[in-house]
């Protein structure tokens, strides 16, 4: 009966985000209640992207990579309802680049509330893209903090991610996400585990370990990759920089977690005893600097407030893990999270608020948390299979994170930080875990 | 918090969606009327008996593979979404595992004995009632309960006989190896698996053997011994395991 209960009103909560909203005001091109947690209140706004035209050279191929890419950048926003490119019955060959030669009542009678228009040209191998927003109600064409420049084919799918930020930039004040990187594991046939990185929409895929080995949990910091390796036969901590590998911290036993912060280096160690604590450590040298915790309790997973000034990090000394809060030199550390017996994988917001983390139920399936520095919790994730490994976006308006759901094994998602708006980014695969964000 | 928020809408808006929905809830009754639920008892109660049968599986080898196998079966079943076909599964499993208890019960002093007489056995050639050297399969590996390092009865149990054989090679160097079940979190769980090989070593030391021959390594939950995502499996994975250096 709950199950049918819960069926229910699911059923109801998309009624009222799918049905026209007779209660609503004029819908606002701006956005304005996006800024809203809790996901209802949020209007999509309707945009069309035509098929980009040719401004001189070039081919057919450069327009669909960037109309692609753009496509593909909105929809994972979660801001944006597409137009379909059916819908669109009129004539797009008499359709101009300027307020003045647009028709907008053609695009105002698809229900398009912005419109994405552009061309390109390319000479010696160069492209130069020509990408313009537009506010049908308005008939005007918006400002947006972007300006063109002349790439290689290989960067053109970058350039269309910039275009891509600007224009959520301009709809929501804050810059888009969509040039930024994510790094994680992935399991490979035999047992073994390396790191890899890829672009926040799943493109450019790249490996940066390549051995038969574990090697695991990856952290962004001091221009490269931090990593916990087996390879050399411990949990060994080691900096992938520009292609080349280099040892950092090998004390006996644990050396993992690594959290950098403008030049400081958090890291779980446990010096071959039975008490694991958190350290700083000399970021490039590994030696150790100060010993923050010093408890009988396993003490891991350090994640810097983005002022450095504090620590937040796991602890069971309460008999299970929790996650704790404590000055940048170790002082006054304070238990944060008084719900669940499991809770672990702290990533603090850039914006300093709140703390994400998973939390482990009785089932034994995580669930993706936030908790405030005053302690109240928020859920973003429930009833869709085994939830784990978040990390907020360099914005903090977007949480990566790993999920079983679906049945295929844990993959790669991303969603809004309020929890809505949950999209798939690793196309195909699976048994991926501990995905960061560049920050 | 949606469905709370789905109420303030104002009444004209409500009164056409009813209508909508009213014909949905119908739909769902009948969608829900026509299909099983996952046979979930039954497949909690294969679980258990499995877990139960874990404890003298090595003298109900077979059995208790087959029992493991069919669960396995039970649960790709599931997952497919045929709950009758994964129902007979599951108990069969359950039976299978049952087998597997009783059988190893029963079989457990017998089999002992013989195991031990085919370890002394293969040592014998090389002349004396003992092998030549130490093998790792020799020493046996210790199990944990839920998020625990604290050793059992039983654990202890088989320590000192590992003991026994680590006084009786007195050259051999041996590592702990320590790990975890593969749902926690991955860097806790190289604390956890840690923590577990050191409780195991330093028991070991109590019982008089050097410290110095005993190195510790944590795979966390790298490494699990049985990937069948059961709880028997999980039982398996949360171990001491012991390597020659």
């Amino acid at each position: 009966m709950t199950k049918l209960f819960t069926v229910l009103a699911a059923i109801l909560a998309s009624f009222a985000l799918l049905a026209p909203r007779a209660d609503a005001q004029e819908p606002d091109n701006r956005g304005i209640d996006i800024e809203i947690r809790g996901g209802l209140k949020r209007a999509l706004i309707p945009i069309a992207i035509p098929p980009l035209k040719s401004l001189g050279g070039g081919d057919a191929t450069i327009a669909a990579e960037v109309r692609e890419t753009i496509t593909r950048d909105l929809q994972i926003s979660g801001y944006f309802s597409l137009i379909p490119e059916d819908a669109i019955f009129f004539d797009l060959s008499s359709d101009g680049l300027t307020p003045t030669t647009i028709n907008f009542e053609n695009w105002s009678n698809i229900k398009a509330s912005g419109l994405v228009k552009g061309g390109f040209k390319e000479a010696s191998g160069q492209v130069v893209l020509d990408m313009r927003l537009f506010l049908v109600d308005k008939q005007t064409q918006a400002n947006l903090k972007w300006e063109p420049k002349a790439v290689g084919r290989d960067q053109l799918r970058r350039e269309a991610h910039e275009f891509a930020d600007a224009l959520i930039e301009y709809y929501t004040g804050n810059r888009g996400i969509f040039g930024t990187r994510i790094t994680f594991t992935a399991k490979g046939a035999s047992g073994q585990k390396n790191v890899y990185m890829m672009d926040m929409d799943g493109a450019n895929l790249r490996r940066l370990t390549n051995n038969d080995s574990i090697n695991i949990l990856p952290t962004f910091g001091n221009g490269g990759v931090y990593y916990t390796s087996y390879k050399d036969g411990n949990p060994n901590l080691y900096l992938w920089r520009g292609g080349s590998d280099k040892l950092v911290s090998s004390q006996p036993g644990q050396n993992s977690g690594a959290a950098f912060c403008k030049g400081k280096l958090a890291v779980t160690l446990s010096q071959g005893g039975t008490n694991t604590d958190i350290y700083l450590i000399d970021p490039n040298t590994g030696a150790i600097q100060s010993r923050l915790t010093d408890h009988w309790g396993i003490d891991t997973s350090p994640t810097w407030s983005p002022d450095c000034a504090r620590i937040a990090f796991v602890s069971d000394r309460a008999g299970n893990p929790q996650i704790y809060v404590m000055n940048a030199d170790g002082s006054d550390p304070r238990r944060l999270t008084h719900q669940g017996t499991y809770n672990t994988n702290p990533d603090w917001s850039p914006q300093g608020d709140r703390i994400v983390f998973s939390a482990r139920d009785e089932r034994g399936a995580f669930d993706i948390f936030t908790v405030d520095l005053g302690g109240a919790i928020e859920r973003l994730t429930q009833n869709q299979g085994s939830n784990e490994d978040p990390s907020f976006s360099p914005n903090g308006r977007y949480i990566v994170f790993v999920s079983s759901r679906g049945g295929a094994g844990p993959r790669i998602y991303i969603m809004r930080e309020d929890g809505s708006h949950q999209v798939l980014i690793t196309q195909s695969g699976s048994g991926f875990s501990s995905p960061q964000w560049a920050k | 918090m949606m469905v709370e928020a789905t109420w303030t809408l104002r009444t004209d808006a409500r009164r056409a969606r009813w209508g909508a929905f009213g014909a949905l809830l119908l739909l769902l009754t009948l969608l829900l009327g026509a299909c099983a639920e996952p046979p979930n008892d039954l497949m909690k109660k294969a679980e258990d008996a499995l877990l139960d049968a874990t404890r003298v599986s090595e003298c109900a080898e077979e059995e208790y593979r087959q029992a493991e196998d069919m669960l396995r079966q039970a649960k790709a079943l599931v997952e497919s979404g045929d709950y009758d076909e994964a129902a007979i599964k599951a108990d069969a499993a359950y039976q299978l595992a049952q087998k597997a208890k009783a059988k190893g019960e029963a079989n457990w002093e017998e089999c002992q004995k013989a195991k031990a007489a085919l370890a002394a056995g293969s040592g014998a050639q090389s002349g004396g009632d003992r092998p030549a050297k130490l093998e790792a399969a020799m020493l046996k590996t210790i199990y944990f309960p839920y998020n625990e390092s604290n050793l059992s009865e039983e654990a202890r149990a088989t320590l000192q006989a590992n003991a026994e054989l680590l006084r009786e090679f007195s050259d051999a160097q041996v590592t702990v190896e320590g790990h975890c079940d593969e749902r926690g979190a991955t860097e806790y769980n190289i604390a956890l698996g840690e923590r577990r090989a050191q409780a195991v070593r330093k028991y070991l030391m109590q019982l008089g053997i050097d410290g110095a021959r005993l190195g510790v390594l944590s795979w966390g939950e790298e490494k699990p011994a049985d990937s069948s995502g059961t709880d028997a499996g999980f039982a398996r994975n949360r171990r001491a395991e012991f390597t020659l250096r």
